[in-house]
């Protein structure tokens, strides 16, 4: 008679040649027939290196997007990405983080990155600073370990209190005390949920970035938030509205300008209904925060400055860069409430 | 006196617009309190005093989805005079809150 254990035993081997059978599928390994084992094609990675400058101020955005438009090219023909930074000289946070939603993006196709990182010391402690070699599995140089910036990622359904850290260390940064912002907490949660609701053809592609930069010797906390979404001037541009409103201003830079300043409302008499955009603007208005860009398709705009550019290389998604500063509306009240 | 705080009674962290935004929407808090209490302060024939402070901050979209359908449903004069609101943290909110009763929607 079988022992019960020797039954067991058996059972279990083949189970265990199974599940050996499945992870070998998932990772590509076949056997051929007769024994020898296949495995998938290794894949190829593609090296362009980055511009020397690569950051998202108005003079070097050109070369910057045109880059990350490469990045997503290279990606897209299923080839791995090598992003090779050594020659780069001076890195910008909002290049980071749009660089980062275009990873995102492709790393859900199954595409795979190496890189280099920078020779120039200041470049490289930014870059390794900044947030972003913990979506790399990079190694970060001890001094570099400590610091306050960070890069959050989230999808459709991410809580909204995820952002809450961001903003009272930023307060801690700007007015020496860990709180509340409310007009900060309320533009950030219109953004998100903006990009949520408009910037994604499927809820389960949604993926917004949020870099948080801290200059603490300048008591000054610089944001980005990028998505990798269709934009806004190509979330807009079903229907009648888009072509009535679009004639009444001469460039895509103006009608973006005045999708977020309600200008389209003053001149055309057409309400801009349905999307956040005014409600983000009016914390730039109000002083919440200053140095406000947008980045999207093709147009450029700085709030601060006033100036406004038509790109040649577009960029697919929206990026915002903004600073609070202590030239900002003090906003900073006590945490009071109990989480747990 | 009818009160609402909405630190205690609703959230420390409002959020978006509606029930697509996620949780503790400007239509959750008008459907769940806003609209119950004011109509017992209706009932009553008395004031509805709503405290904003202390909490993370309101975005836009919730003032406006919350008071917006409040102003739409009772008008927007019988709402406006109903209301007490407290804001001593961020004042822009009460100007905000005007508005949003007032608009059209």
């Amino acid at each position: 008679m079988k022992s019960k254990v020797t039954i067991h035993k058996k059972h279990s081997a083949s189970r265990a040649r199974y599940q050996l059978k499945r992870r070998r599928w998932h990772n590509g390994i076949r056997r051929r027939k007769g024994g020898a084992r296949a495995s998938r094609k290794p894949l190829v990675f593609v090296e362009h290196p980055a511009p020397q400058v690569f950051d998202l101020m108005p003079e070097n955005a050109e070369a910057t997007i045109k880059y990350i438009n490469l990045v997503k090219k290279i990606g897209g023909k299923r080839k791995g990405v090598d992003f090779n930074l050594k020659e780069v000289t001076s890195i910008g946070v909002g290049a980071i983080s749009m660089l980062l939603s275009v990873m995102a993006e492709l790393r859900g196709k199954g595409i795979r990155f190496r890189g280099t990182k920078p020779t120039n010391k200041n470049a490289k402690d930014t870059l390794e600073r900044s947030g972003f070699m913990r979506y790399v599995s990079g190694k970060i140089s001890l001094e570099n370990r400590k610091t306050k910036n960070t890069i959050f990622t989230g999808k459709k359904r991410t809580h909204h209190t995820m952002i809450l850290n961001a903003i009272h260390t930023s307060n801690e940064t700007v007015w020496g005390l860990k709180g509340r912002n409310q007009l900060l907490y309320g533009m950030l949660v219109e953004m998100i949920k903006n990009s949520c609701k408009h910037a994604f053809q499927s809820d389960k592609d949604v993926r917004w970035h949020i870099a948080v930069n801290h200059d603490e010797e300048n008591n000054r906390v610089k944001f980005s938030f990028v998505d990798n979404g269709i934009g806004v001037i190509k979330s807009h541009q079903k229907g009648d509205f888009f072509k009535q409103v679009t004639k009444v201003f001469s460039n895509l830079p103006d009608f973006i300008e005045g999708a977020y300043t309600e200008g389209i409302r003053s001149k055309t008499g057409l309400s801009w209904r349905g999307t956040g955009l005014p409600f983000i603007y009016e914390s730039f208005d109000e002083n919440v925060i200053s140095n406000f860009v947008v980045i999207t398709n093709e147009a450029y705009i700085n709030f601060q400055t006033e100036e406004k550019k038509s790109l040649k290389n577009a960029f697919s998604g929206t990026y915002y860069y903004f600073e609070v500063n202590t030239e900002c509306l003090k906003q900073c009240f006590p945490i009071e409430y109990d989480r747990n | 006196m009818i009160e609402i705080k909405i630190l205690t009674d609703f959230t420390f962290a409002p959020g978006a617009r509606d029930y697509d935004d996620g949780k503790d929407s400007g239509q959750e808090f008008y459907e769940t309190l806003l609209k119950s209490k004011f109509d017992e302060a209706l009932k009553q024939n008395v004031q509805l005093k709503i405290d904003l402070d202390g909490v993370e901050g309101y975005p836009s979209s919730f003032l406006s989805e919350s008071f917006g359908l409040l102003g739409n449903e009772y008008g927007a004069e019988e709402v406006w005079k109903r209301l007490i609101i407290v804001s001593n943290e961020v004042a822009l909110y009460i100007k905000k809150i005007k508005k949003y009763i007032h608009e059209k929607r």
